[in-house]
């Protein structure tokens, strides 16, 4: 047997191997069990090159920083304890699962952030500090945007899966202006000294003035707009434009 | 290369292993690295035959699939072996799908990208064979049988377990691998296919 006899390529799979290439010779190949002493040389060398290829793949170089991450990831599930829920093997991968925690953190956090925020308006419109919570100029205001996670959060597809380290980007919603309403404060809480601002506006304009640009402009952001001024001070200022009455606002300052 | 490595070793089949694996299974750090670099470079080489090169990328995210799942794992060397390559295997498939690619294709029996033609004619003598081209050469087999080869013989899988890693009757499985054993064979040069009678 020569190579000079090779058949033509390529070799039917549907032939019968050559002879002494049997069933059991080919199961004790792929098992490892064939000893090169007492078998057919071309058998031998079949289990050689298997041998080779197997040799070869243990002799590959180590990859240090694929090590070292594979080793984190064990100690965070290991940390993450009986918590972490059975990989099942014939299961799809369930690689991704554990990615979403981060995201699902932040986007509670933005919710309670959210949720403050709405609770503190109610609580102060309960005690009577702020009527109209939410000047009736049409829809509801924050609600909805708070809801929906507008952070994008960037949903890392590297394998190094990432633990919730993330102070960056984080939805802060301090939506500024989102509705088109006269929307009453937009931060969390009104601004410290948007009362006094606003005595100030309604001094000034009793007097046919302006206010001075830094105050203007601080007003400007807090009522959402220089147009929205004057009805977001109406909240807090006592002496508001004929035909309203408003009680005095104390604790509109609601931390 | 010496006669003497005709059988392959099988690392993660002593007991060392087994009390690494029992180990890592409740934390153990160190005992967990043992069963990395044991395990590591065999499902790395099972990996070759299906996604090539990203082998390396692949079996990184399988080992992050598989520390989120070795607490509840439950069994011994042969069944955690299969276990990874079941994980691997479908991070690679995941892995050929992102990347927009077929599965690698069947060159040898479509006949459209046959292999150079030297080799084809005078076939490869395992003097010349280098250790940096047995693991390809099983690598360029039609799938099916490469990874049939190479679960049995980088992951000591026998045919049942490999069948269940690949979803297919153990009867096919055999057979997938026998087959590529006779290409194998057939590359090699020195088996004449023309003996088939």
């Amino acid at each position: 047997m020569t190579a000079s006899e090779h058949p033509e390529f390529p070799f039917p799979d549907d032939r019968p191997g050559p002879h002494w290439l049997d069933e059991e010779v080919a199961e004790r190949l792929l098992d490892g069990e064939l000893d090169a002493a007492g078998v057919d040389g071309r058998a031998a060398d079949l289990a050689r090159l298997l041998a080779l290829a197997a040799s070869e793949a243990d002799a590959r170089p180590v990859r240090p920083d694929a090590e070292r991450a594979v080793m984190a990831a064990f100690r965070e599930a290991h940390a993450a304890g009986h918590r972490a829920r059975p990989v099942r093997a014939a299961g799809a991968a369930p690689g991704r699962r554990r990615t979403r925690g981060p995201r699902s953190l932040k986007a509670l956090a933005g919710g309670v952030a959210a949720v403050f925020v709405l609770s503190g308006v109610a609580i102060a419109a309960e005690t009577g500090t702020l009527t109209h919570p939410f000047h009736s100029g049409g829809g509801t205001p924050a609600r909805t945007r708070s809801a929906s996670p507008s952070g994008t959060v960037t949903g890392s597809a590297s394998p190094s899966h990432d633990r919730p380290a993330g102070t960056t980007g984080a939805p802060t919603h301090t939506t500024p202006g989102s509705s088109p309403s006269a929307t009453p404060p937009s931060s969390p809480s009104p601004l410290p000294g948007v009362k006094g601002l606003c005595q100030s506006y309604a001094k000034a304009s009793q007097h046919g003035h302006n206010l001075d640009s830094t105050a203007q402009r601080r007003l400007a952001a807090a009522a959402g707009g220089p147009a929205k001024i004057p009805a977001f001070c109406a909240q807090f200022t006592p002496a508001p434009p004929p035909g309203h009455t408003k009680p005095t606002p104390t604790a509109s300052t609601h931390k | 290369m010496g006669r003497a490595e005709v059988r392959r070793r099988d690392t993660t089949d002593d007991a060392e292993f087994g009390a690494a694996l029992a180990k890592a299974r409740e934390g153990d750090e160190a005992a967990f690295g043992t069963v990395y670099r044991a395990l590591n470079p065999r499902l790395v080489g099972y990996l070759h035959g299906l996604v090539g090169h990203d082998a390396d990328d692949v079996a990184s995210e399988t080992w992050h699939d598989i520390v989120r799942g070795l607490g509840d794992f439950r069994g011994e060397g042969p069944a955690f072996r299969a276990w990874a390559a079941t994980i691997a295997r479908h991070r690679a498939l995941d892995h050929l799908r992102r990347l927009k690619v077929r599965p690698r294709t069947t060159e040898l029996e479509d006949g459209t990208a046959e292999p150079p033609a030297e080799r084809d004619s005078e076939g490869l003598a395992l003097e010349n064979l280098s250790t940096a081209h047995a693991l390809s050469l099983i690598a360029e087999l039609p799938r099916d049988q490469a990874e049939a080869v190479l679960l049995r013989v980088m992951l000591g899988l026998n045919a049942p377990m490999a069948a269940k890693v690949l979803g297919k009757q153990p009867g096919a499985v055999r057979t997938a691998a026998h087959r590529g054993l006779k290409r194998l064979a057939d590359r090699l040069g020195r088996t004449g296919g023309a003996e088939e009678e």
